[in-house]
């Protein structure tokens, strides 16, 4: 089952919100969507999903074109950032409405029941409501609403936004376990270019609606295609010189490192990270975040240097990379 | 504390007297209403009551009259304003802008002004002395209130829900008898019981379209309390009338008292 995506566009009025998006999830693939807010990622999972009309291009879904097929009939498995679950019903019954909906016996209803949740370990919870349920409970719900739902492709919108970064870490694994592992195609907006890395296989990095680069985490994270991307992806942020009018040259900052000749630097303040430690550094070319070992000596006088094949280079007008220098 | 309870007992004092004061009339001598401060032989009695249930029609008439159309009012309004408000918060903001202040218009026009026109039509569809007839003007004066109370809820219910829905295969119509119904429930309550309220109360409309004796709604009927001269205002009667109208009323609050409440309440706390 594969979920295509051909020349999709959407606009309000005058403006784009989406335009001329073009992917493809196969099977057991988990692709992210990642992107600051506004830049239509979630409008494109509403498209999938046929909550919004596209204005241009198709959807296909195992090779079958759903692009005009309502909502209700294309079994999407979605989980909204505010999970959406009904205040009203229970958790058991938020679970089991949409089957009862479609028709399935109730035999069979209360089997999936308890083993959806039974497989989120989740069995405690069937009789409360929404509003009993803590942030990661309520995770959990609409996930397993969303596997209830038998789907073709899930879409996740963002998931874990509402969650703290320790539940985060914690509800990952369960994610990979359960969503994942269903050889389904699965479509994960985040803004969280962490989360991102940590979840898909692959990224699609959105800006204003364009997609501006597709690939897996390394790809992205060593060969940029513009300073949009190499700036969205990999914390600490990249460096980014400006050389010229013209060109612009990027260097991470865990490939820059002291050196007897190179770039003088001013030591302006230190972050603690754990395994090591992020500098803050002012130099002629600007301000350099560099990141070293926890256990080394900060020289007095600071010489800063980095290998050319470690450098980014850009065209500052469009943004855009130079492949030959 | 203390403090606090004095305006307590203000409060309920300041509801609960006029009730009061109703009750203690109509179980009241018309002797004893006019010099309350004398000693009377006979200051208490059910002669008002009496009196009331035992006129022809008995009141008994006036009380299912009034209540069956306050019923199929209610039952017409909903059944056309729940849809249509939801329908406002589908069309662009633009559009439901204007039509709400359209409604808003509509709901604070002085209906009273319309009665010489509806009585037109009452003649030329021959809707006269009709009770089933009576809740089609009630039930289109009492729509904008109820499409305007009605949309604000639905347009408070997140969006995400129905979505939800949907994608869980639900059609508009299970969406509507699963999700979105029982969402806007306490707004429904406290809809219905104002519509109910209007046409309890109403009076031009019924006194104009409704000659028959057994037709008659409660506000006609109990203007119709005659004393025993055109000098005497039979004060025990009309307060035994009022008390027995108001049974009904008290009844559906009672009834209705949750989903009040927490209409009322709605929006101040985010659940």
């Amino acid at each position: 089952m594969t979920l295509l995506i051909k020349n999709l566009g959407r606009h309000i009025n005058d403006s784009w919100i989406v335009r001329h998006l073009n992917l493809e999830v196969t099977d057991g693939e988990c692709l992210a969507l990642l992107g600051p807010s506004g830049c239509g990622k979630s409008s494109t999972l509403r498209l999938i999903a046929g909550l919004d009309k596209p204005n241009e291009g198709s959807i296909y879904l195992n090779n079958k074109n759903i692009t005009n097929t309502a909502a209700i009939d294309r079994r999407i498995g979605m989980v909204f950032q505010s999970y959406a679950l009904f205040p009203h019903l229970t958790v058991a019954e938020n679970l089991t409405l949409g089957m009862k909906i479609r028709g399935i016996s109730n035999l069979e209803q209360r089997q999936k029941l308890r083993s959806t949740l039974e497989l989120f370990q989740i069995e405690n919870l069937a009789t409360r409501r929404p509003s009993q349920l803590s942030g990661g409970q309520k995770q959990r719900i609409a996930l397993a609403r969303a596997i209830l739902r038998d789907p073709l492709v899930y879409l996740l919108d963002e998931p874990m936004s509402n969650l703290d970064a320790q539940l985060r870490e914690q509800l990952r694994p369960e994610l990979r376990r359960i969503i994942l592992n269903q050889n389904l195609p699965v479509l994960y907006v985040t803004h969280d270019q962490h989360e991102a890395m940590a979840m898909s296989q692959k990224i699609a990095v959105l800006k204003e609606g364009i997609l501006e680069q597709i690939g897996t985490p390394q790809e992205l994270y060593h060969e940029p295609v513009s300073i949009f991307v190499a700036t969205f992806i990999g914390r600490p942020q990249i460096n980014v010189i400006y050389n010229s009018s013209k060109h612009i040259t990027g260097i991470r900052p865990e490939n820059i490192y002291f050196n007897s000749t190179g770039l003088k630097a001013k030591l302006l303040h230190k972050e603690w990270l754990g395994t090591n430690q992020l500098l803050f550094l002012d130099t002629p070319v600007g301000n350099i975040r560099i990141t070293v070992d926890i256990g080394i000596e900060i020289p007095e006088d600071i010489t800063i240097n980095w290998d050319k094949k470690h450098e980014h280079h850009f065209d500052s007008q469009t943004g855009m990379r130079i492949i030959n220098v | 504390m203390k403090n606090r309870s004095i305006y307590y007992i203000a409060i309920i004092t300041w509801s609960i007297l006029p009730l009061a004061w109703q009750i203690y009339t109509s179980f009241s001598s018309p002797e004893a209403l006019t010099a309350p401060i004398l000693n009377h032989n006979n200051r208490w009695t059910l002669e008002n009551y009496i009196q009331i249930i035992n006129s022809d029609p008995p009141f008994w008439t006036y009380l299912a009259n009034s209540t069956l159309v306050g019923l199929l009012t209610t039952f017409i309004t909903l059944l056309v304003a729940i849809p249509a408000s939801y329908a406002l918060t589908k069309i662009s903001f633009y559009l439901s802008s204007i039509i709400r202040l359209i409604l808003l218009g509509a709901a604070l026009f002085p209906y009273v002004l319309l009665f010489l026109a509806l009585l037109e039509f009452a003649r030329k569809l021959d809707l006269g002395n009709n009770l089933l007839a009576l809740s089609l003007p009630y039930s289109a004066l009492s729509m904008p209130l109820a499409i305007l109370l009605l949309s604000s809820s639905f347009r408070d219910l997140p969006k995400d829900l129905e979505e939800a829905a949907t994608l869980e295969g639900l059609t508009l119509l299970d969406r509507f008898r699963f999700i979105l119904i029982p969402l806007i429930r306490p707004a429904v309550a406290s809809t219905g019981i104002l519509v109910f309220l209007f046409t309890w109360n109403e009076y031009p409309i019924a006194l104009t379209w409704i000659s028959n004796e057994n037709m008659l709604t409660l506000p006609v009927a109990m203007a119709r309390i005659a004393g025993s001269s055109i000098y005497s205002v039979p004060y025990g009667a009309y307060a035994a009338a009022t008390v027995l109208g108001s049974l009904p009323l008290l009844l559906f609050v009672i009834i209705f008292q949750k989903q009040i409440v927490s209409g009322l309440t709605q929006g101040a706390v985010k659940g």
